[in-house]
């Protein structure tokens, strides 16, 4: 055999290998989390509130918490950031304008979450007034996902074929019904995906909820939007530190629950991603 | 945070590797919860945000520039 098929024979090889060290951490995490979680999961720890000192009882205030501050994440971040990808992808040229805000899109994606934390802190608790509530770190996580549902939005709908919108511009139609009747619904699956990409990150988030919402120890569910609450991430990080004397098993039970949580989550996407990409006429 | 040990040293030496160290962002998580609003130590817990803030903007504005310059060139897309 030729020696430049050997070099790109153990060429490939290497990569291969490079690529299966990238999946193994993964696969490590998720198997020392369900073995040694698995045994803290039952219906009592999933549906009750903790007590002594959060060492016996349920996760209940937290997993409430963390779906409460999901969902006001998106009821804040869907529109404005499907909507700025609408502007960008078919309205705006290229000016200095917009240009100004791709910039600071990418800059939003790139700054650290802690960052976040003090910035919702400094605006919504403390000049807002809004206190440390679930509005402060709804908020806060919004702005955080914002580019993530923003560039992956703005990608579905560039997907979409130019000639879609001239048909549209022939039959008469204005800009926006070719948009709302036809680009936006092509480009739906694609952007659920991004929504959902990035729900799941401001879910998985500790940093940002540490100063905005989070109480240490909560064990009721929240009364209103002015209310604090528990959260998964915070109660993993305040148990696996501040809390001496904590049984493991309820600390890789929480790890569990969350991880639980973020992949299905992950998994919907990937099925509706899925589901449309093989519909779709293109 | 959890596996750097959060410890305010510095790390100058070769063994350093195998030593605790604290990062900017876990000061600000580790101290934020305990501090009085207004006083100083606040302040400056703010500082090194926007020290962290200004250092992510720059690097990030070295990669759009970088990007634009393809574009237009045509080298992407």
């Amino acid at each position: 055999m030729n020696a430049r098929f050997v070099v790109q024979r153990v060429g490939f090889a290497l990569l291969s290998l490079i690529a299966l060290v990238v999946v193994l951490p993964i696969l490590v995490i998720v198997a020392i989390i369900v073995v040694r979680g698995v045994g803290a999961i039952s219906w009592e720890f999933l549906t009750t509130m903790p007590h002594d000192g959060m060492k016996a009882g349920g996760i209940l205030p937290a997993i409430v918490g963390t779906i409460v501050l999901t969902f006001g994440t998106a009821v804040a971040a869907i529109p404005v950031g499907v909507g700025s990808a609408i502007y960008l992808s078919e309205y705006a040229r290229d000016t200095l304008f917009t240009r100004a805000i791709r910039l600071a899109i990418v800059n939003l994606a790139g700054i650290p979450s802690v960052v976040y934390g003090l910035f919702g802190l400094g605006l919504f608790v403390l000049f807002l007034q809004f206190g440390t509530s679930i509005l402060a770190g709804s908020l806060t996580l919004a702005i955080m996902t914002l580019p993530v549902i923003i560039s992956t939005s703005e990608e579905a709908l560039r997907a979409v074929p130019t000639e879609y919108r001239t048909v549209i511009a022939s039959l008469g139609g204005t800009r926006w019904q070719g948009i709302r009747y036809v680009v936006l619904p092509q480009a739906l699956p694609g952007i659920i995906t991004g929504i959902i990409l990035g729900l799941l990150r401001a879910a998985g988030e500790t940093a940002p909820i540490l100063f905005t919402v989070s109480a240490f120890f909560l064990p009721r569910l929240p009364h209103s939007l002015f209310d604090r609450t528990m959260a998964l991430p915070y109660h993993l990080y305040v148990i696996s530190t501040q809390v001496p004397g904590m049984p493991q098993e309820i600390q890789y039970g929480t790890a569990l629950v969350l991880l639980m949580v973020v992949l299905s989550m992950n998994l919907v996407a990937t099925l509706i991603r899925g589901h449309f990409r093989r519909r779709r006429p293109w | 945070m959890m596996v750097t040990g959060n410890a305010a040293r510095m790390p100058l030496t070769p063994d350093s590797l195998f030593r605790p160290v604290r990062t900017m962002t876990a000061t600000i998580a580790a101290e934020m919860g305990e501090v009085a609003q207004g006083s100083l130590h606040f302040h400056a817990l703010f500082g090194i945000g926007i020290i962290l803030f200004v250092l992510t903007f720059l690097i990030n504005l070295a990669a759009a520039r970088s990007i634009f310059q393809k574009r237009r060139r045509g080298g992407l897309r």
